[in-house]
Formats: structure tokens, C-alpha cells, sequence
């Protein structure tokens, strides 16, 4: 919007902001724009300070109130620059002095536009954190209820045996340690969201490091019956990654194939190179998740219920954090189940593409 | 003190089943537990329990969802509902807030976590137990 008493003011505006791709609309007068403005928002207000009738100075007050997501430009005179200064005390944000050149206005008014940009994102990312806080706010609570809960009735005197007392300890053990555990994906998950993510590029040997994780989870395999399979190409080549990351990531899909297996699954963990990169496909035998369910498992905090997985403890992150990892590295991820048959993770690795080296750009 | 009264939990977390029977333990109730909001529905429909405890926050089913269900089914429409609600008066413009709990015509709410002196008192006093 544009508020001059002055006609030519007016359509050298017009003549000079309409090469881009602007919406302009003039006033000639702080009522006119005032009334403009009651009726609809604008992202600039350009606004002459000396006009019969309501001067601009009013004028900035008054959207200040009603609109105060405006960016207000003063338009002014060389003699008149202190005022211009005055004006930008009480809040516009710039000013351009009569006569100017078309380069001098369109500057000011992408500069302008900028900022309004700029507060919009500022304004976005509070409610973001807001309604992150709000969201850790219950993941915490919750379980430490639970715990202070328990610990009150076992101080109160619970009736019964000995064993019941332990039973509630070891309650209070889970939901302590699923606490932690959350505490440990928050942090993962605000590093791995860090503008500043620093990646540790090596040559990673997925083989070695694969045989490596599966060899560390042959225990439980065995101590829940699982049959842990894996099966690598002989002539996987390396890829450049992060290594502790690669590791994160498939450390939490062959620990979600462990938690929502049945009795005497099988587990097997595949990779195979094409050629731009390795695939590695992790599958279990186990509940399956739930076709609706399956777009939202990469939301934090997401988790599918049902009678099975109710006694599972889980955060909720570690699939967030899994795909976080995968794009970081130029990867895709993507996720096949049949409900009482099986989950297949089917993750893809470039050989050389990690955040920040993008070939697109 | 010969008569039970039945009460129907409706809650997604094993815990707080259990911390409701804990705090209800040595009272005349006898306890049965749906864990998500479209079971407990149904086993309100067929138990017709003197009391349903909720909890606003489950999956499938939400704890208001579920109210208003049982609200507006004529058989279950008199059973006194009471909301166990986690969030703090602090955060009531939310989705959950206490307020809107009321006007989906639950009986009572109470925060959680639970404290099990409250509770009792606020089920004896919807049940008309002296």
C-alpha cells in the first residue's frame, strides 16, 4: 500500500513496484489508508509524512494497532529526514526520500519484505518450540507420576507379599529407564536437527559393521528365541558416512524388528549394492504395523497401540531419529507391513552423498 | 458394606490401571479395565458399571470422544463419568483443558498423576456412598 497526497508520488510507485511482481494499491490520504487497511492487510505500507488530513506519523500508529504484521516505510523529504528518524522511533522500519530513484525504492521495499519474512519464520518457530515443550511437557510428567505413584503406595505399606512390592519396583525400574531412554533420543534428535550437524565423513564397510551389530545382538536373539540373520553381498563396497550414525540407525531398526517379533521369529538384515548405492533391508516375522499407521511412524512421539505392544516400552523417537540419519546421508527409507506377518525396512544409502555435498544442490 | 460397586477404568497405560486399583484397594469397587476408548465404550455398553474413570488422552479413541459416545447413549447417558485428565491448569487453553472436559457433560475431572485420597473421595461422592 501506498499513502501520498501527491499523484505523481503515486505513480512513479505504481510504475516502478509493478516490474515485480508486487500488488500495489494507492491512497492519497492517512484516512483513505487507514480505511484500506481495516479492511485488509498488507505486507508494506508506504506512507508520506506530511499530508493534509491525518499525517503519516498517525497513520503508522494506527496500523501499529490494528495490523501490526505491516512493515511501515516512511516516504519523505531530504528536509524532513529528522522526522523520518522520528518516525522510525515510534516504528516503521525504513525510510526513502523524495526524489528517489526507482533502485532506491525497490531496495527498500525488498528489504522491507525481508523482515516481514524474517518475523513471520521468528514467529512460526516459537509456536514450534512452544508446542514442543508443551509435548515433552506430557511425554515427562507422565511417567514421573507413575513413578512418585508407586513409590507412595510402596512407603504407604502395600498388602500383600513380598513379591508384589517387587513386582511395583520393578515397574518403577521400566518406566525409570524408558525415561532415560527418552531423555538420550531427545538429545539425538536435537543434535541430528541442528543447523550445525557435524557429520564425521569416513569410509564406512557396511559388512564389518553389520556383522559387528548383528554378532552383538545374538544374545537376546537367543535369550528371546529369535532366529537373527544376516545376509551381505560378498562385494559391498564402502560408502562415505557418518559412522556412529550408520550405526545409530540400524542399532534402532534391528532393535524395533527384536521388540515387536513373536516367539521364534527370525530377524534377517540384508544388503545388497545398485548402482548408486547400498540397499539394506531389515525384516521381522513379528505384529506388523497397521496400514493407517504406517504414515505416521516417523512422527515423533508416534506410536502404534494395540494389546501387543502395550507392555513394550519405546519412546516414540527412535524411528524420527532413524530417518533424520537417512536423509542427513541422502538416503530414502521406506516401510512395507503386513499386520500379523512382518515389518520390512527398506533403507538406501548413496555411496558418496551426505548432507551439505547434495548434487542437485 | 456388603455392596460392590462396579467401576469401568478406561485407560491406555498398564500404570495407571494399576495406581487406580492401588488407590481403590480395600473400597467396595469391583474394578474391570478397557485399554483404549473404543473398548471401553463397549464395555460400557454391556457391563453398565455405576462409575466410569477415563483418561482424556488415548489413541483410537480419545477420553472426550469416548464421553460423548457414552453421553449420548441413552443407556450409559446416566452413569457418571469421571475424566482423569494430565495437563495442568496452566496449559488449559489446550485441546485437553479441563474446561472443555466439562462441557462434554463428564461429572468430575481429576489431574493426574492421581492421588488416590481424591479419587476415592470424588467416586463416593458421584455414587451418593456416605
Amino acid at each position: 500500500m501506498v499513502v501520498d497526497d501527491e499523484r505523481v508520488v503515486l505513480h512513479s510507485c505504481r510504475a516502478i513496484l509493478s516490474e515485480h511482481d508486487y500488488e500495489i494499491e494507492t491512497v492519497l490520504s492517512g484516512e483513505e489508508g487507514l480505511h484500506l487497511v481495516e479492511s485488509r492487510s498488507f505486507d508494506v505500507a508506504l506512507i508520506d509524512l506530511k499530508m493534509p488530513g491525518m499525517p503519516g506519523m498517525e497513520l503508522i500508529g494506527r496500523i501499529k494497532e490494528l495490523r501490526p504484521e505491516i512493515v511501515n516505510v516512511v516516504i519523505t523529504g531530504f528536509a524532513t529526514v529528522e522526522t523520518a528518524v522520528e518516525a522510525m522511533k515510534k516504528g516503521a522500519f525504513d525510510y526513502v526520500c523524495k526524489p528517489f530513484t526507482p533502485e532506491e525504492l525497490e531496495v527498500v521495499v525488498q528489504k522491507a519484505l525481508e523482515t516481514k519474512r524474517l518475523h513471520e519464520a521468528i514467529a512460526k518457530a516459537e509456536e514450534e518450540k512452544e508446542r514442543f515443550v508443551l509435548t515433552i511437557y506430557h511425554q515427562l510428567k507422565s511417567p514421573v507420576g507413575i513413578i512418585q505413584g508407586y513409590v507412595e503406595n510402596l512407603l504407604k505399606g502395600v498388602p500383600g507379599e513380598e513379591q508384589e512390592r517387587t513386582a511395583i519396583l520393578d515397574r518403577c525400574l521400566k518406566r525409570a529407564g524408558a525415561l532415560r531412554q527418552l531423555l538420550e533420543d531427545l538429545l539425538s534428535l536435537s543434535r541430528l536437527q541442528s543447523e550445525k550437524l557435524e557429520q564425521q565423513a569416513e569410509s564406512v564397510n557396511l559388512d564389518a559393521l553389520l556383522r559387528e551389530l548383528v554378532e552383538g545382538w545374538q544374545a537376546r536373539a537367543h535369550e528371546k528365541d529369535l532366529a537373527l540373520e544376516l545376509l551381505v553381498d560378498p562385494e559391498l563396497p564402502s560408502i562415505t558416512a557418518d559412522r556412529k550414525q550408520i550405526e545409530h540407525l540400524f542399532m534402532n531398526l534391528i532393535d524395533n524388528a527384536f521388540k515387536y517379533n513373536r516367539q521364534d521369529g527370525t530377524v534377517r538384515v540384508r544388503a545388497t549394492p545398485n548402482q548408486e548405492g547400498i540397499r539394506v533391508e531389515i525384516s521381522d516375522t513379528g505384529l506388523g504395523v497397521p496400514e493407517d499407521d504406517i504414515p505416521n511412524i516417523f512422527d515423533e512421539f508416534y506410536r502404534c497401540r494395540s494389546d501387543e505392544t502395550r507392555m513394550t516400552p519405546g519412546t516414540g523417537l527412535g524411528l524420527p531419529i532413524v530417518k533424520r540419519i537417512v536423509e542427513t546421508h541422502g538416503g530414502r527409507i521406506k516401510v512395507e507391513s503386513e499386520l500379523g506377518k512382518g515389518t520390512t525396512v527398506r533403507v538406501w544409502l548413496p555411496f558418496h552423498q551426505m548432507k551439505g555435498e547434495s548434487r542437485d544442490g | 458394606m456388603a455392596e460392590k460397586f462396579r467401576v469401568l477404568v478406561i485407560d491406555d497405560d498398564p500404570d495407571d490401571v494399576e495406581l487406580i486399583k492401588m488407590a481403590l484397594a480395600g473400597e467396595p469397587y469391583e474394578i474391570s479395565v478397557a485399554y483404549d476408548g473404543k473398548e471401553g465404550v463397549q464395555k460400557a455398553k454391556e457391563e453398565k458399571p455405576d462409575a466410569i474413570v477415563l483418561d482424556v488422552m488415548m489413541p483410537e479413541k480419545d477420553g472426550f470422544k469416548a464421553c460423548q459416545e457414552l453421553k449420548s447413549d441413552s443407556e450409559c447417558s446416566d452413569i457418571p463419568v469421571l475424566m482423569l485428565t494430565a495437563v495442568g491448569q496452566h496449559f488449559s487453553s489446550t485441546k485437553y483443558a479441563v474446561g472443555s472436559g466439562m462441557q462434554l457433560e463428564a461429572e468430575d475431572y481429576i489431574e493426574k498423576p492421581v492421588d488416590g485420597a481424591i479419587l476415592q473421595e470424588r467416586l463416593a461422592h458421584h455414587l451418593h456412598r456416605e
